[in-house]
């Protein structure tokens, strides 16, 4: 069965190219055919396919360039004509979050093309896109918001399920590092305290691992949210354990000694500073709970939920705006990563969807509608943080990011049997 | 008409049980035949075999000479194409449909009209005198109108053949009795054949023409019930039929004689007289003598005594010790005795049973005359 | 050959026999296919296993992940994933099917057999735990008990009133899960153990009473092994459902690193899903054992079926002075587990910030609210303006309806059918098999139907999915009270029809189906709560048309909008709550009637 399908999109391909060849420069015309490009693309990852990947290699996402500079309105135009096109299947967008359904209604405002979502936070949003690609069913994903890097890297991007899009109209205004892949924004998560009993926080992480924060740490169970794990594996990465060794050094004035389990300081933060962890359900919950608390507890969660109605703000102060700033790291921020399916059948749509949500008004109609929603930045320079909030570049100057990269080397390694070892 | 025919016909259920085995049987038509035996002697399974509710495991059944069921050939017609009704012993009467609906719902699927079925069931009403209950639910009726709501259903279909299973057993002593009369009325009056199975002997023998007497599957004596009771086959239809039960009693054979046999009964010699008598000198026997031929008289050879009296009023039957034996005797009238008074008693009567102690099959039946 | 046709033909001639075979093939698709493919993928290298078991490839087949799992040390990786989850998911079922057993066991012996007051209110709201979603009573639980001295230090019920502060054992761990499960399992006793007494004879026990049998003797050598059959059976069912429960754990559980075998599952399905499906299939083996050793323990033969509306009146066992304080007790117990938690949800969701009772710090916003009249991180108009709650709320009662029925048909047919050949090899087989979809995880049993799914473009995000899914996975339940509904019936009264040619269609349209009609539509109600409060079993194969309010309940649990999921889940007690109702008034059926209560 998949072998049939297989050499038939090659031969569609092959047919394609010639016919497109034969139409000469008429790329922007109302035609239902796929781009070049895109068929090529296509191709490209059956092929790829064939050759099942490593499991430790690790690839970067194919970047797709627009055949020839398509201007934005024949991108529109291109987009519009697909959805009108008979048979066109439906076009749907996968994302963690449920805000991705406003993000689908202001841009069938803007272009009049309907879509669909599924959202899913966890686990369960890659389990169903990679089991739907693998089958090749029809109304999967055409383009995909992915948080956790580890499991896009690992699931999605190995296996050249995924192609990288940059709209070229946007190129100078989106961040260079956050192109390839493409991201749309980050979530932060910040260590936040209770001031209550006059608390001013930390000026060095290793205060965390301490005998006197037990029990006073609180963050959301890791087995439930991937992205608190990779951030704990980050830590076992050179740059992150030098800087945590450094930290520990001018902490305590003295050179770390590592127990025999610790291959570095970053595992032997982690599993200090396990040990005065709590486990909550989630990151509301945690918040409020956090507001309603004894003074002094520290929460490590969303920034965004500072701004919930259940959360009494003044009762809690973010470590990252202590001055000076916690030395080591005041948190961690996961970028969500935004991308076209590789097989999608409505390749203009995805573009422009990409490009609509890369653009101020799609990002704002769905991840800033309203004051409270700090903690989300996007890739576009242009866009200015909500007040009250801070620019993209200093966040990633005081907090551990994700690294596609790093981050399935740590697994492969083990990190995370030694992290579930620590939590017990 | 309808003639029912069993050949060879064998139940065994899933677990190697075997309920009935190697069942030969000619059902004449418009007789009353009984199925008779303890529970779980393969009566009802019989029963519903022949209305269809149970497939035999082997063996052929005719209804009108037309193959209901043929192992052989694979003909198993559904109880609707045997033209037969069924009464069950718990009536089966559906609790949620009206009287009248209980005994039209089977009509209206036959796709009689509209008219055809309310005369019939207004018919049915009277004969069965269940008018006033009309429009009730099942669960509004005593159990014998109930019993009579699902007779009228039943009888409904004008079925050739009307199967019952053991109909009467809920009901109390009175009412049975009452519906027994009915029932051996409406017998000639419907003009059909019945098959009724029950574990009652009275039952068997006041209404059937025929008996079936059966014991763990297998068919032990198929005659009339006077016939069964005066010639019982073996020792198990001689026990099972009348009430007092026949008395036993043990023997020897001493030698033969002319027409008959001399034995020995608990150390008195008595001599047997009677038709087909055949029997090998020293063989152990058992002689059959139904109370009533037990005769309480001065004149008497035997001498006994008597254990307990349990009057009736229309006859008294008299527990008697013989030679450590107890045994029944039946009077007519009221007759009391004291405990422990000695008495004489004598055998009378053409039908006394001689039995084969081993093989239990009757090998005698004639007179007995005590010698000294 | 033509006896063997006869036979055949024979066979099929009964509509019993056609409606097993149908039956056994179509369970063996939907119940046995899956759990081969579940063993199929333990052995299959995932994207997710290539990483961490390095050198292998995807699709590659593997024991690795077998011995990863089972044969680790180092980290005590084996011991901490697997054997010690194991442990504790034994314990937690075995201690909670027990718990269950004794509260509901004497509650129902108390309803049923002693001179309790108030029996009426006891009896409708025992069952409201079982109605109610599973962590309903966990959160609830973690409301009342939290404090200043565990977690978050946030303040719950009991310390705000009282001052108290509860252990950390008492809040988190293995007790409150116990507690919780107990209880949200309780009601499978009452109702099995309640109905058997109901219909046990009487005079069984009066019987030993006349022989001065003192009444605790009864109770032990006459009452208990009567009842026995009902004891294992919800022992079964309580032990596979607190087995494959996932939402008690990870609320009692997770915060203080007790981990079992759901959670776990969980847990590596982000890593390891090679493993994760192992640990499924443990959770499978381990029902089916006790499914094995249930069927040993209750043979045919020993299951006393003690029907017959005979039982006359039975002499109560007088409480005396006792009778007050144990009502009251009684009664003190279910108002706290069966009324409060909807108090208290209700309340919650009306609050703004957690904690402040006072009337200024309460809105109708989050129930009513017109965009913009809230504030959190995922929405800003009241649940009831949001037209996803109202598709919700429609996808949840269509999906739940679709599944009652089709399920609760079939339940009467297979139970039919089984009754009607009981004792045969097939019809064991076929009520085996119908039983099994119980045992399978639900979060397992989503993730095979989503790859199979996906392998059918008119299954993949579709609502029939969803509805396939839920009636495969409650036809446990639908077969049960089908069966149960099939014995109470005697089986002349259809005889009596088929003596007239009646066809089987109209019998059982006619006949069958109007006599039992309350114990038939109690069989299809219970399919329909369980899938108004499932999640696990949706959560992968829902999409945006389909979102049932249960995967919307999740989504705002997760952003941490506790008002809104306070509000939803109210939204769907409530539902389930009105429906059962509605239903007992208009036909006569209840929950407990649908699982052989009376």
């Amino acid at each position: 069965m998949r072998k049939t399908r297989r050499g038939l999109a090659m031969v569609t391909a092959a047919a394609m190219t010639v016919l497109l060849s034969a139409c000469g420069s008429k790329e922007g015309a109302p035609t239902t055919a796929a781009p070049a490009g895109t068929t090529a693309a296509g191709t490209e990852t059956k092929a790829a396919e064939t050759k099942a990947p490593e499991g430790g290699e690790v690839k970067a996402p194919e970047t797709e360039v627009p055949a020839g500079d398509m201007s934005l309105d024949d991108l529109i135009k291109a987009a519009q004509d697909e959805a009108a096109a008979p048979g066109a299947g439906t076009f749907m967008v996968y994302a963690p979050t449920s805000r991705i359904a406003k993000a689908l209604d202001a841009f069938k405002e803007t272009y009049g093309i309907e879509s669909e979502y599924y959202n899913e936070s966890g686990q369960d949003l890659y389990t169903k896109l990679t089991t739907e690609l693998e089958a090749g069913t029809k109304d999967t994903a055409d383009v995909v918001l992915m948080q956790d890097s580890y499991l896009f890297q690992t699931q999605l991007v190995n296996y050249d399920y995924v192609t990288n899009y940059v709209p070229s109209y946007l190129e100078n205004d989106i961040i260079k590092e956050d192109q390839n892949p493409l991201i749309c924004y980050y979530y932060n998560k910040l260590f936040i305290y209770n001031n209550t009993d006059g608390s001013s926080g930390i000026t060095n992480i290793w205060q965390l691992t301490e005998d006197a924060a037990k029990g006073k740490i609180f963050m959301k169970d890791i087995s439930k949210e991937s992205v608190n794990k990779n951030f704990l594996a980050m830590l076992t990465g050179d740059e992150w354990s030098g800087k945590i060794e450094a930290a520990y050094k001018s902490y305590y004035g003295k050179d770390i000694e590592l127990d025999e389990d610790c291959p570095n300081a970053g595992y032997q933060f982690i599993k200090n500073f396990l040990k005065n962890v709590t486990f909550g359900s989630g990151d509301g919950d945690i918040a409020t709970e956090l507001s309603n608390g004894l003074g002094g507890n520290m929460g490590l969660f969303v920034y965004s939920k500072l701004r919930d109605d259940s959360v009494d703000q003044s009762k809690l102060n973010v470590v990252a705006y202590g001055e000076p700033q916690a030395e080591g790291f005041s948190g961690f921020m996961y970028p969500m990563y935004l991308q076209m399916v590789s097989t999608t059948d409505r390749p203009y749509t995805s573009q422009l969807f990409i490009y609509f949500l890369m653009t101020e008004d799609g990002f704002k109609s769905a991840f800033q509608t309203k004051a409270a929603d700090i903690g989300t930045y996007s890739t576009n320079t242009t866009i200015a943080p909500l007040e009250g909030d801070k620019e993209l570049t200093f966040w990633k100057d005081c907090l551990v990011i994700e690294d596609p990269i790093y981050l399935p080397e740590a697994y492969a390694g083990g990190v995370l049997d030694f992290i579930t070892y620590c939590t017990q | 008409m309808p003639e029912i025919i069993l050949k060879n016909v064998k139940k065994v259920f899933g677990n190697q049980f075997v309920a009935v085995d190697n069942l030969n049987m000619v059902i004449e038509d418009r007789s009353f035949i009984t199925l008779l035996g303890p529970s779980g002697c393969g009566k009802t399974t019989t029963l519903r075999m022949i209305a269809g509710l149970e497939t035999p495991t082997e063996g052929q059944i005719f209804i009108d000479g037309v193959p209901v069921y043929d192992g052989e050939k694979g003909i198993n017609l559904p109880p609707d194409k045997r033209d037969v009704g069924f009464l069950f012993q718990n009536y089966a009467l559906w609790p949620h449909m009206t009287v009248y609906k209980n005994i039209s719902f089977g009509l209206e699927n036959l796709k009689w009209s509209k008219k055809e079925i309310d005369d019939r069931v207004n018919e049915l009403l009277d004969m069965l005198k269940i008018r006033q209950f009309v429009d009730r639910y099942p669960s509004e009726l005593s159990g014998g109108q109930q019993q009579r709501v699902a007779i009228a259903r039943t009888l409904a279909p004008k079925p050739k053949v009307l199967f019952m299973d053991e109909p009467l057993s809920n009901l109390d002593a009175k009412l049975r009795g009452e519906m027994r009369t009915e029932l051996k009325r409406l017998h000639v009056d419907t003009n059909s054949t019945f098959i009724y199975v029950t574990h009652d002997q009275l039952e068997a023998m006041t209404l059937s023409t025929r008996v079936c007497l059966m014991e763990t599957g297998v068919l032990q004596q198929f005659a009339p019930p006077l016939e069964i009771y005066q010639k019982p086959e073996n020792l198990f239809v001689a026990d099972f039929m009348g009430n007092p039960t026949m008395n036993f009693l043990s023997a020897r054979v001493m030698g033969k004689i002319k027409e008959g046999l001399m034995l020995d009964l608990h150390g008195k010699t008595v001599r047997f007289t009677g038709e087909e008598v055949s029997c090998a000198q020293g063989a152990d026997v058992i002689l059959g003598v139904r109370p009533e031929y037990i005769a309480i008289t001065d004149k008497g050879r035997i001498q006994a005594s008597v254990y307990t009296t349990l009057p009736t009023g229309m006859e008294t039957t008299v527990r008697i010790m013989m030679s450590g034996e107890l045994i029944s005797a039946v009077v007519f009238g009221s007759v009391d005795y004291p405990v422990d008074q000695e008495i004489r008693i004598d055998f009378v009567g053409d039908n006394i049973v001689l039995f084969d102690k081993e093989t239990t099959k009757r090998i005698g039946l004639g007179r007995l005359v005590v010698e000294g | 050959m033509n006896k063997t046709s006869n036979r055949v033909k024979a066979f099929f001639s009964k509509p019993a026999n056609v409606i097993l075979v149908v039956f056994a093939l179509l369970l063996v698709l939907l119940t046995l296919y899956p759990l081969c493919e579940l063993v199929h993928h333990t052995f299959i290298v995932h994207a997710t296993d290539a990483t961490v078991l390095p050198g292998l490839k995807k699709g590659e087949l593997t024991t690795a992940s077998w011995k990863k799992l089972l044969t680790t040390s180092t980290h005590k990786y084996s011991w901490i994933n697997f054997y010690k989850p194991m442990v504790n998911s034994v314990v937690l079922a075995t201690l909670s099917a027990l718990f269950a057993l004794v509260f509901g066991g004497a509650v129902a012996w108390l309803v049923t057999r002693s001179n309790l007051k108030a029996k009426k209110f006891i009896s409708t709201v025992f069952i409201f735990p079982y109605i109610m979603p599973s962590w309903t009573l966990a959160l609830f639980w973690l409301n009342m008990f939290k404090n200043p001295g565990v977690g978050t230090g946030s303040p719950g019920f009991v310390y705000s009133i009282t001052g108290l502060c509860a252990p950390e054992w008492f809040v988190y761990g293995l007790l409150p899960m116990v507690i919780v499960s107990g209880l949200h399992y309780a009601p499978f006793a009452y109702i099995f153990i309640g109905g058997i007494l109901r219909n046990m004879d009487a005079n069984l026990e009066e019987a030993a009473t006349i022989l001065k049998t003192p009444r605790w003797r009864i109770l032990l050598k006459i009452t208990l092994p009567i009842v026995k059959p009902a004891i294992l059976s919800t022992f079964l069912l309580a032990f596979a459902s607190v087995m494959g429960s996932y939402a008690v754990p990870v609320y009692l559980g997770s915060p203080v690193n007790f981990y079992v075998l759901t959670t776990k599952m969980k847990t590596l399905q982000t890593t390891a899903i090679g493993q994760a499906y192992i640990i499924a299939l443990f959770m499978v083996i381990l029902g089916a054992l006790i499914m094995m050793a249930n069927s040993l323990l209750t043979g045919t033969r020993k299951s006393y079926t003690t029907v017959t509306g005979k039982s006359s009146q039975i002499s109560l066992v007088d409480l005396k002075a006792g009778n007050y304080v144990i009502t009251g007790l009684l009664c003190m117990v279910l108002f706290f587990v069966c009324i409060m938690p909807l108090f208290s949800f209700a309340l919650e969701s009306i609050i703004i910030k957690a904690g402040d009772y006072s009337l200024s710090n309460m809105t109708l916003n989050y129930w009513f609210g017109s965009a913009g009249s809230v504030s959190t991180t995922v929405g800003d108009t009241g649940i009831m303006r949001d037209p996803a709650i109202w598709s919700a709320i429609g996808t949840s009662l269509k999906l739940s309806l679709c599944c009652a029925l089709i399920a609760g048909s079939c339940g009467v047919v297979i139970g039919y059918a089984v009754v009607r050949r009981r004792g045969s090899k097939l019809s064991q087989w076929v009520s085996g098999l119908s039983f099994f979809p119980y045992l399978i995880p639900a979060m397992a049993f989503g993730a095979i139907y989503l790859a199979i799914a996906s392998n059918f473009s008119f299954l993949a995000n579709s609502f029939l999915i969803l509805v396939l899914v839920g009636t495969v996975k409650y036809l446990p339940f639908a077969t049960k009270s089908g069966t149960n509904a099939m014995l109470q019936l005697s089986a002349e009264i259809e005889e009596a029809a088929t003596i007239f040619g009646i066809s089987w269609w109209k019998r059982m349209t006619k006949i069958i189906i109007p006599i039992q009609k309350a114990s038939i539509i109690s069989g299809f109600l219970l399919p329909f709560t369980s899938c108004m409060r499932e999640l696990s079993l949706f959560v992968m194969l829902v999409s945006s048309r389909t979102q049932t309010l249960t995967t919307m309940l999740m989504t705002y649990n997760e952003k941490g909008a506790s008002q809104y999921g306070n509000a939803i889940n109210l939204l769907i007690i409530v539902l389930v709550l009105a429906i059962n109702f509605g239903v007992n008034k208009l036909t006569g059926a209840s929950i407990d009637k649908g699982v052989g209560g009376n």
